[in-house]
């Protein structure tokens, strides 16, 4: 007779690791723990603060008042009914950050591309690429301000020995934008140049070697292989850069202080000076809600764009 | 970016005075403070009052002078004295005054006051200190932002003056051929022309008549409605009214010249114009006394100065308004005790042989009316001449709320209507809703 018998299974491989209750609370009480520190710091330094900021941005905050009376949204619909220089301000920002992330970007590999093809002096030349990059912003800043003096800087000089005239390029609303642009390029650019390099030497010759006996050429390798590979370099890059010149603040304030006539003041420059000269705290943070908002929806849908699919 | 008086304060490095140098200042020095500098500390057994102020060297220099005079006259009391950098002090009152850890005195640009004393924040100034009325013993233009609901808040120390006053080069002027400073203002504007010199170019080798600071731009407009008989404040004194024809005047005149007579541009330069002037780029600027004895020490070798008495637009008279400048407040919510001995030592820099030491030292014009024409004064700073005959015409500005937006809302109507932006009209009709709309903001429902 066959015997009737339970069948035994081998219990599966979940179940192996499976604890008891008691055993996988202390797992999650160690786990928690280890945790919580860091958690602590999150919550003070980032979640309060947003909801400060938060609780800010709805109330007509004044420090010296005894209250603050509530508003609910009227400071996010006076930023855009009633303050013309906020919406100025980030048309600028946007004309900033439009023209400088591509040139900058562009400007970049193209450095890169050059100090990944030679192999003499290329620590020479990646130092004084970095060199602005480490510098501050404001002495950056300082070291410009004179060369587009319109009266003594060298820039007018050099343009009036070759016959054309200068300009006031800082205090001109035609050029004062472009001119901060020039220097935030000009500095931001070594730190794009060292990661760029660093995502082109990570890219294994064996691709470049296949290309080349599959008959491809410098601009074919380059088009289907050193791009393609550098995407994730890429997204870094693209959003670290468009996030900071979404947030352009310290060129801008030492340069031009947002004139003339507010053509290079940006949003960040606005809610300073709202903030910290008006002392308009609550409605400093609800322009800075709106423009975490405005950052927080480029930045994944650049990430969405730009995201690879593959390893290698 | 032009320089303010009050901006000027905020620099670090700034000079002394030539006068104080020679006078007061011997055997005194005193630095760039890095976030706040702590002069004194409490002393037990006397009764220790704090006070803060900003830390331009010269104020700093006045006021450590007039703490070791008091403290001579009054043993009992000790001053626990600490200064800030301008821009530190004004955030750092509020933040203090919100915190309730402020000091029992501090020193506030007149224009700041207006706010504090609205919530309720300062005491009242005592009768035996304020007169019968504020405005029989300061100038009214000085005392202004200290009066709320015809109550005094604070002992100003200065009129803050930006008009009155011009810099003239008489060395450029000989070379072109004028022989006296101007007197009226058709000689002011043709003298401008003739002391302009522009290059192949086109841009000014020499400006004629520096105006075009952020300042200057908005006190010679609101001097300028005054002057014919308007008023640039509207029936509700609040809001502002630029569509009076006496403003529309003024601002068609005033933006003349620079579209029209070419006298100064906003673009030739990027230095303030008093430097322009101290470097002989500019033979005549429009600019308050106070830089005088900075330009002096910031530029020792400079020679060429003269300081005029600014012509008037229209009248006989210079009516102009000013904002109310650096002076005294007390806690209201300070120990009773300790705002006695407060307002005890803010009345002793108020006397007048006090007083004359003070603005001597800080290079001031002093709000007291009683130190008008003072000849010690005179003696030592001849330059303050000039001054002295304008003071009677001015009054106070009026609580402008937010001054930073005031001002540049009317610089930028101006810069629009020199590059051709926008009509005269339509940009100080622009400037007068933007102004109206900060003050509604600020106002609230």
């Amino acid at each position: 007779m066959a015997a009737t018998t339970t069948p035994t299974t081998t219990p599966p491989a979940a179940s192996r690791t499976t604890t008891s209750l008691p055993g996988r609370r202390r797992q999650l009480a160690f786990v928690y723990g280890w945790l919580a520190p860091i958690l602590a710091l999150f919550a003070v330094f980032s979640l309060v603060p947003i909801g400060i900021a938060v609780w800010l941005s709805l109330h007509r905050y004044n420090q010296l008042a005894p209250v603050s009376p509530f508003i609910g949204l009227r400071n996010f619909t006076y930023a855009f009914t009633d303050d013309p220089a906020f919406l100025n301000s980030l048309a600028v920002t946007g004309k900033y950050a439009l023209v400088a992330v591509p040139l900058n970007i562009v400007l970049s590999l193209a450095v890169a591309l050059a100090l990944n093809h030679i192999t003499r002096l290329r620590a020479l030349f990646r130092t004084v690429f970095f060199l602005p990059a480490i510098a501050s912003a404001v002495a950056a800043s300082l070291v410009w301000v004179p060369i587009y003096d319109p009266q003594a800087g060298w820039l007018n000089a050099v343009l009036n020995l070759l016959g054309l005239s200068g300009k006031s390029w800082l205090g001109d609303p035609g050029t004062a934008l472009w001119s901060v642009m020039v220097t935030s390029v000009w500095q931001d650019l070594g730190f794009n140049v060292i990661v760029f390099l660093a995502g082109l030497q990570a890219i294994p010759l064996d691709f470049y070697d296949v290309a080349k006996v599959d008959g491809a050429g410098v601009v074919s390798r380059f088009r289907h292989v050193t791009l393609p590979l550098l995407q994730r370099t890429f997204v870094f890059v693209f959003c670290l850069t468009t996030i900071g010149y979404l947030q352009e603040f310290t060129r801008i304030q030492v340069m031009t202080a947002g004139g003339p006539l507010r053509s290079s003041e940006t949003v960040v420059l606005h809610i300073y000076q709202r903030a910290f000269g008006d002392f308009q705290l609550g409605y400093a943070t609800a322009m800075s809600l709106i423009l975490m908002l405005i950052i927080l929806v480029i930045a994944l849908v650049q990430m969405r764009i730009l995201r690879s699919r593959w390893e290698y | 970016m032009t320089l303010s008086r009050r901006g000027f304060l905020g620099r670090s490095a700034a000079g002394l005075s030539a006068v104080a140098a020679g006078s007061v200042l011997a055997g005194c020095s005193s630095g760039s403070a890095p976030e706040g500098t702590v002069v004194s500390k409490p002393v037990d057994g006397k009764l220790n009052v704090t006070w803060w102020s900003h830390n331009n060297p010269s104020f700093v220099t006045a006021n450590t002078t007039m703490i070791k005079r008091f403290e001579a006259e009054n043993p009992g009391i000790h001053i626990v004295y600490q200064y800030f950098p301008y821009d530190v002090l004004a955030r750092k009152l509020q933040a203090a005054y919100r915190a309730r850890n402020v000091a029992d005195i501090q020193q506030m640009f007149g224009t700041w006051v207006t706010e504090y004393a609205v919530n309720q924040l300062l005491d009242e100034v005592p009768s035996s200190l304020s007169g019968s009325e504020p405005t029989s013993r300061f100038w009214p233009a000085a005392v202004g932002a200290y009066t709320h609901r015809g109550k005094l808040y604070g002992v100003p120390h200065e009129y803050n003056l930006e008009n009155g006053g011009i810099l003239y080069n008489p060395k450029l002027a000989r070379k072109a051929g004028i022989t006296e400073p101007p007197a009226t203002w058709a000689d002011l504007v043709e003298a401008g022309e003739r002391l302009t010199r522009i290059d192949s170019k086109g841009r000014a080798d020499q400006v004629g008549y520096a105006f075009t600071g952020n300042d200057s731009i908005t006190f010679t407009f609101l001097s300028m409605i005054l002057q014919l008989g308007g008023d640039f404040w509207a029936d509700d004194g609040v809001h502002v009214d630029f569509h009076s024809p006496q403003a529309r005047k003024a601002w068609i005149d005033e933006t003349e010249l620079v579209t029209k007579h070419k006298v100064d541009n906003t673009t030739w330069y990027t230095g303030d114009p008093y430097t322009m002037f101290f470097r002989g780029r500019a033979a005549m600027a429009h600019q308050g006394p106070w830089v005088v004895a900075s330009g002096r020490a910031d530029f020792p070798k400079f020679t060429d100065l003269a300081y005029i008495a600014e012509p008037p637009y229209a009248g006989d008279t210079l009516k102009f308004a000013a904002e109310s400048g650096w002076g005294e407040v007390v806690n209201a919510k300070a120990d009773p005790k300790v705002r006695e001995a407060a307002w005890k030592f803010v009345g002793f820099m108020a006397r007048p042989d006090n007083a004359r030491i003070w603005n001597l030292t800080s290079a001031t014009v002093p709000a007291l009316k009683e130190l008008q024409d003072d000849k010690q004064m005179l003696a030592k700073a001849p330059y303050l001449k000039v001054p002295f005959g304008v003071l009677p015409h001015g009054r106070w500005v009026g609580r402008v709320h937010d001054r930073d937006e005031f001002w540049t809302y009317i610089h930028d109507a101006f810069v629009s209507v020199e590059l051709h932006r926008q009509d005269p009209v339509t940009a100080i009709a622009e400037a007068e809703k933007q102004i109206n709309l900060m003050i509604d903001e600020k106002i609230g429902p």
